[in-house]
């Protein structure tokens, strides 16, 4: 199946782009989505989504802190933002 | 007693006078400095009732305890006044260099009352107190009063306040603006130009003193480790608040087209990255290792060849989601028009915002704007206006008003697009999106201000206590405003800028360790105390207003807010439950259900003076 990954903040910058379309297992979960793009960016980007707090991700309209989400699958077509937290306005 | 500078210069514009004045011990012990000597000062000062445009209303200008030492990001400075847009007490906050400068000058603090009779400005060196000539400033916009005011006294490295175009035509929102910095929110610059008072130029070369320069040594170094080593710090530093839309837009809380929608369509051209591609280098605040701001220069299409320091992300949104169009190059123009002008860039995104939906619902024509057609997605129209406000011409002279004025003299119905509380504009946050901040947002005294009680646990996720907050909850929102709020007003005892603040996290006893070896006053080495501090302020601040007449009515969000929700995105179909959290905040303060603190808590607080005999 294909998901599409959407990065903000640091995370763009580490991964180089807005967002990227990702080919996954049928019943991949979002643990798996996080492992792949370690393996593309290095595993800071793992580390970043682990350790910076405030890090939120959101599957559609819904949005979950990191350890809420990483068992869940995912299904063909979602969408997956990555939104650290960015600390002013 | 090391940190302060031991004065305050009064001067009387009517009898055009100065008079030194020491600091109160007390006053140093009971409110630290910064926001605490702002409320307490004008607290005693201004008698209720004053008309804010005339000689009775005071500005008083403050620089914090650590403002001018080697500790990072103390250095911002405060002006304190009643509001020509609230009616109430008001405080706002300007960067740059000049709230160092007015401490090198051997001052903590400028309060000035009066109406000069004649155009001027003020000339502050050291010691030596001038009133100057104006006239020849008058109608100048703020880069031009910068570099001719340094022109005239011969020292290119003298710092200024002033005003522009729209604080001497009285705009309700005008600021006070020192080298592309402002105090911009409330109205201070309306109240300048009411008392014929141009500007402020300082100059001073002062040293700093510590009661134990070893110590604050220490302490500073530590300070600095803390902020060096967060892990959101290099990217913050890199970018500054210009990558928070891509927060806001994905949260669905961007407010859009006078809030009623959530998401700006074509948001993605606003983000942190795009500035960045056309960043000419960062700037920095006196003394400050965020550097958060940015030169942004235009170098090509329509609006080529504009160029500001900054925008910062208010006014990215203000020239973007109330107008329903993503215009990098627009939001730049407007930037420094309104830097230029002395336009508070929030207000008046505000008031064009509620323009553009009054035009769209046919409540003005084109015969109102002048023949400007105010649609959706239609930029240049904004920047006419911002033109059309500064100066006073045409429509421009109803919305300098402020959005609550506009739909007082306009009527027909209009009071339902105004978005404000207390008068005073909102900023770029949808409340159903974040209850907390939108109960900050609707109880602060100062009334829609982002920067006083900032949900940093709704908005970016970092955590309350330990626990992670559900930001559409209800429940806790009470707790969680009142910690924010008290958190923020004992950090700006020392004017410690939100930024670099937000690194705290709650936790003050950095600061506080900062404070004692400055001034050596033992009670300042305590959080608990510094709390206990802020929670004073701010009940102080309520104080004020309940002087004036302000109670629960005045707690009190537009009706599109609680009774409207947002049509998409990630705050779709919530609706903001004022009552119930309005009611939880006030027990959480000690309050009484009419918004008024108990006597009970006022003697807690140490505040038993303001209760009546």
């Amino acid at each position: 199946m294909k998901v599409e990954a959407v990065f903000f903040a640091q995370l763009r910058e580490m991964v180089g782009v807005r967002q990227k379309h990702v080919e996954l297992p049928a019943g991949a979960r979002v643990r798996d989505l996080v492992d792949l793009l370690a393996r593309q960016h290095g595993d800071n980007f793992r580390d970043e989504i682990k350790n910076l707090e405030g890090t939120r991700i959101l599957i559609g309209d819904r949005e979950y802190f990191p350890d809420e989400v990483m068992d869940t699958r995912l299904k063909d077509g979602d969408q997956v933002v990555f939104l650290p937290p960015i600390f002013g306005g | 007693m090391g940190g302060y500078k031991n004065k305050i210069l009064r001067v009387d514009l009517t009898t055009r006078k100065f008079e030194e004045q020491t600091l109160d011990d007390n006053l140093i012990h009971d409110y630290i400095g910064g926001r605490g000597f702002g409320v307490k000062l004008l607290y005693d000062n201004l008698k209720p009732g004053i008309d804010p445009m005339g000689p009775d209303n005071e500005l008083v200008f403050l620089a914090g305890p650590l403002a001018d030492s080697t500790a990072q990001s103390f250095h911002r400075w405060k002006v304190f006044f009643k509001s020509p847009l609230t009616g109430g007490y008001f405080k706002s906050c300007g960067g740059a260099h000049w709230g160092s400068e007015l401490k090198a000058t051997g001052l903590d603090a400028i309060i000035i009352r009066g109406i000069s009779e004649k155009p001027v400005y003020l000339w502050i060196k050291e010691g030596q107190y001038e009133f100057r000539d104006a006239y020849y400033l008058t109608g100048l916009d703020c880069d031009d009063t910068h570099e001719l005011i340094r022109e005239e006294l011969r020292d290119p490295l003298i710092r200024i306040a002033c005003i522009g175009p729209a604080g001497e035509n009285k705009v309700k929102y005008a600021g006070i603006f020192s080298d592309r910095r402002c105090a911009g929110r409330g109205g201070g610059g309306a109240v300048m130009g009411a008392k014929n008072l141009k500007a402020i130029a300082l100059r001073g070369k002062q040293p700093m003193e510590y009661s134990d320069p070893a110590g604050f040594a220490e302490a500073s170094k530590a300070w600095i480790e803390a902020i060096r080593t967060d892990r959101g710090y290099p990217f913050f530093s890199e970018t500054g608040t210009q990558g928070t839309a891509a927060t806001t837009n994905t949260l669905g809380m961007y407010p859009t087209k006078n809030f009623r929608e959530g998401m700006l369509q074509g948001w993605e051209a606003l983000d942190g990255a795009e500035f960045k591609k056309v960043r000419v280098r960062k700037t920095a605040c006196h003394n400050c290792m965020i550097h958060c701001g940015s030169i942004i220069h235009i170098n090509s299409g329509k609006w080529a060849g504009e160029w500001s320091e900054g925008p910062e992300y208010e006014t990215i949104w203000g020239f973007s989601g109330p107008i329903g169009v993503a215009d990098l190059g627009l939001t730049v123009a407007a930037d420094h028009l309104c830097d230029r002008l002395g336009v508070d860039t929030i207000s008046a995104a505000g008031a064009i915002g509620m323009a553009y939906e009054l035009y769209e619902k046919g409540l003005i024509t084109r015969s109102d704007t002048g023949g400007l057609e105010l649609s959706y997605g239609n930029g240049s129209a904004a920047i006419s206006l911002v033109e059309q406000i500064a100066y006073r011409k045409g429509v421009g002279d109803l919305l300098a008003e402020g959005v609550r004025f506009m739909a007082k003299k306009l009527d027909r119905g209009s009071e339902q697009y105004a978005m404000h509380v207390k008068g005073l504009e909102f900023p770029a946050y949808d409340p159903r999106g974040a209850k907390a901040h939108g109960l900050s947002l609707m109880t602060l005294p100062i009334g829609a201000d982002h920067n006083s009680g900032y949900s940093f646990q709704e908005i970016f996720g970092t955590r309350y206590k330990g626990q992670k907050i559900d930001r559409f909850a209800v429940e806790q929102k009470g707790e969680i405003t009142k910690w924010n709020q008290d958190f923020v007003a004992a950090q700006e005892t020392g004017i410690l800028c939100n930024f670099a603040g937000g690194y705290l996290r709650g936790n003050l006893q950095m600061f506080a360790r900062l404070l004692y070896t400055a001034t050596g006053v033992k009670d300042f080495e305590d959080e608990a105390y510094l709390w206990k501090v802020g929670e004073r302020i701010y009940n102080l601040e309520q104080l004020f207003n309940v002087r004036e007449g302000f109670n629960r009515k005045d707690d009190i969000m537009p009706d599109r807010i609680t009774k409207e929700t947002l049509p998409a995105g990630a705050s779709a179909g919530k609706t903001f439950e004022a009552e119930t959290l309005l009611d939880d905040y006030y027990k959480q303060r000690g309050w009484d259900t009419s918004g008024i603190p108990t006597a009970e808590k006022l003697q807690e607080l140490g505040l038993g003076f303001t209760i009546k005999q």
